[in-house]
Order: C-alpha cells, then structure tokens, then sequence
C-alpha cells in the first residue's frame, strides 16, 4: 500500500526529526500503525478515500508528533550510542583472537599435568604436598617431591599469578642453591623445566641427594621475598 | 531496552576489554615508572625507592629506579594509545651493588650511569673503552658528580663503532671526595 497522503504526512513528521539514523526505523513504526488503522476502518466498510483521510486525521499533528520525535530520539545522545557501539565492537573483534588464545592456553595449562622426565616406576617414594606460598602477586604451590634409585630428589611445584595482577608475569623457577637437606648440606647441581600457560607447572631434579637425608627443605630467600618449606622424607625408602 | 541504557552497557564493554586488552593481561601501563614497578613486582625485588633517572630516546625510555642495594634497570617503550611496555631486548633489572662503585654504558640510550656506596665519593671519573677482538682504545672520558643518592649519570655522543666486531664499556672508574683526593680506584 503506497498511499500519497501517507507519504506526505510521513515526510513531514520525518523533517522535525535530526539524528537521521532513526529515520528508518520511526518511519516503518509509524507506517505499520498507519495500516493497521487504514485496516481496522477498510474492515468497518468505510471506502478506500474515507479511510485513508480518517487515518491521517487520527495520527494527529505531523508538526507536533515530529518536535516530540526529535526529542525522544535525540541527536547528541544517537550520535554517541552510535560512536560507543562502534568502539565496542571494535574492542571485541580486537579481543577475540587473544581472548581465544589465552582461553585455550589456560585450560590447557589447568588441566594438563607435570611433563614425566622420569619413569616414576624408578621412583623409591613420592610425597603428596599442598603447600602454598604467596610472593608478590605470584603463588607458588609445593605438590610433589619423588625421590630416585639414583639418589635424584625432584621437586614439583606450579605457580600462577593472582588474577588482574599488574606485576609483569615473569616465569618463576626455583633455583637449585635454595634446596637444603637436614643436615645442612646445599644442592647446587640439578635440571629443571617448565610448562608456560596461565598455571605454570615446574620440576627440579637434585642430583645426589643424601638418601640419609630426613628432610629437603626449600629455603629460597631474595630480596625479601621468602619460600620456606620442611618436607620429612621417608629417609632410606623404607616405605 | 533504551538508548541510554545501551550506552551505559557499551561503556562498560568498552572499559573492561580495554582493561584487559591494554591493562595487565597484555602487560602494559600507563607510564614508564609502572612499567618499571611491574617489571619489579614480577621478578620479586624492590619496590625501587625513587625513580632516579628517565631517558628518552625516540620511542624508548630508560626508566633507573634506586634500590637499596643496588640500581633498577628497566627499558620500556611506547605502546597503543600513549600507554607503556617492556622495551624489546630484555631488560636488565636488579644491578646489585657488589663494589664499592660501578659504572655501566647504555649505547642504546647513549648513557653511561653508575652508583656509588661510598658516601665520601663525592664526584667520579671514568672512559668509555672500544674493544676489539685484543684491542683496547679509551674512545672518551667524562667527570661527574655523585648526588646524595649515590647516583650519577653522563650523556654520550654517538660513538662510530661497529656492532658486529666491536664493544663499548665505561671503565676505569675514580672515585674522589670533596677536595678531589681520590679514594676509590677500579684499577
């Protein structure tokens, strides 16, 4: 249905109008209502010319319905929805690729487990830990120690930076000088290695360490920051 | 729902993938200081006690924090929209203070800056070195005061030299006090 009057009176509520973005979408609310009321009098046996001036006349003042328009949709107030959901969307194209990488890196880094360097099965005894120690934004958690044939100590550890930390997130690692027995003996000669990811899971191999030794404790000090763990071993891996 | 409140919502969106796209998650900050401070935080030493020297080469900024016992040494530079990173190449972090003073060469940043523990030293001196392969040629020698914070820096020209073959060092660092007697030697 294309009716002239229609048209003209549609026009004239559109001038008042500004932000011509709004344009479109008053322009089909105020066509669909003009119809359902050109229907409503067509249904009621009035003829085609009579419904379309009463349909005209009971929309009212096009003048008026366009100044009160032109306030509701606003020219400043469009201008800027239009600018921030531009930059919205913007924002979240920019987002996806690294969101979906850093997603996928972190549940993998969750769920994966310790890299075996070792056949566990050459394994005398292991120690289930769960301590946890918290230096500057970084937590690191002691979960494992497994002691070897060949008098080998590993250490199993995994930190994590606390969430929204601005630190910037260095890997930690443990050095070996900071890994004592009871006696007072230091290790320095050792390997070690690290999985990336948001929980990074780490092992340290001690070599030769003292299988009289009752206790490893980890005694890193720096610059402040303390790690001090005693872990009782099963000395002679009796059990 | 209303204009108003979709706006509301875009700003939000807006702020909190900012957050995390340019915040901390991507490792950048609002200015080179925090850059140095993250760096500190994240390889668990300092905070540094003040900021005692930025220099700005192009992009790049040199950020010198002072620590207790030693010197902070973080390279950062301009990112997006005027925020700050790490500058490529690493940085060099925590210089401990082993010696009594020590002086160290920047090219990059055509600097040369150092410390001194001794609080008698009052003004150093000391030569920028050419090395190449068995040969040694003092290219530059320069004076400088040691202010109260046992800091002190010199600006260098552009040294012609090449990179490939050929190594720049501050040495031959002379410490003095406040009648030029000298009290402290490298050598």
């Amino acid at each position: 249905m294309l009716l002239p009057e229609r048209e003209e009176f549609l026009k004239r509520v559109l001038s008042h109008v500004k932000f011509k973005y709004d344009h479109l979408d008053i322009k089909r609310e105020l066509t669909e209502h003009m119809e359902d009321m050109y229907d409503d009098f067509m249904s009621h046996g009035i003829d085609e010319e009579t419904a379309t001036r009463l349909m005209v006349e009971y929309m009212g003042d096009p003048d008026e319905i366009g100044e009160r328009l032109n306030e509701q949709h606003s020219c400043v107030l469009g201008n800027i929805w239009r600018a921030v959901r531009a930059l919205a969307v913007i924002m979240v194209i920019l987002s996806i690729i690294p969101a979906f990488n850093t997603s996928l890196l972190a549940v993998y880094s969750v769920f994966s487990g310790y890299s075996e360097t070792r056949d566990r099965s050459e394994a005398i005894y292991d120690i289930k830990r769960s301590d946890t120690v918290r230096i500057d934004d970084l937590y690191f958690k002691l979960e494992e120690v497994l002691y070897y044939s060949d008098n080998d100590l590993e250490i199993r550890y995994r930190t994590w930076y606390q969430p929204f930390s601005k630190s910037v997130r260095w890997s930690f690692s443990l050095p070996s000088r900071c890994i004592y027995d009871n006696m007072g003996t230091q290790y320095s000669d050792s390997s070690g290695g690290s999985s990336a990811g948001l929980i990074s899971r780490h092992y340290l191999i001690v070599e030769g360490f003292s299988p009289e030794a009752e206790k490893v404790i980890i005694n890193y000090d720096y610059d402040g920051r303390k790690i001090y763990i005693e872990v009782p071993l099963k000395a002679g891996g009796s059990e | 729902m209303n204009r108003k409140r979709q706006t509301v919502i875009f700003i939000v969106i807006i702020f909190v993938l900012g957050i995390w796209r340019f915040g901390g998650a991507q490792q950048i900050y609002v200015s080179p200081e925090k850059v140095l401070y993250a760096c500190e935080r994240g390889l668990h030493y300092g905070p540094s006690d003040k900021v005692l020297l930025k220099k700005k080469i192009g992009k790049e900024v040199l950020v010198i924090g002072k620590l207790s016992d030693g010197l902070s040494v973080v390279k950062t530079e301009k990112s997006l929209l005027g925020m700050w990173r790490i500058g490529d190449g690493g940085i060099t972090g925590k210089i401990e203070a082993v010696k009594d003073a020590d002086v160290f060469y920047s090219n990059t940043f055509k600097l040369v800056y150092g410390y001194s523990k001794n609080p008698e030293i009052k003004s150093v001196k000391f030569s920028i070195e050419k090395v190449s392969g068995d040969s040694r040629n003092i290219i530059d020698t320069f004076e400088c005061t040691v202010d109260s914070d046992g800091f002190f820096y010199a600006d260098t020209p552009e040294y012609e030299y090449d990179s490939q073959s050929q190594y720049l060092y501050a040495v031959d660092l002379f410490g003095f006090d406040e009648s030029g007697n000298l009290i402290y030697s490298e050598l």
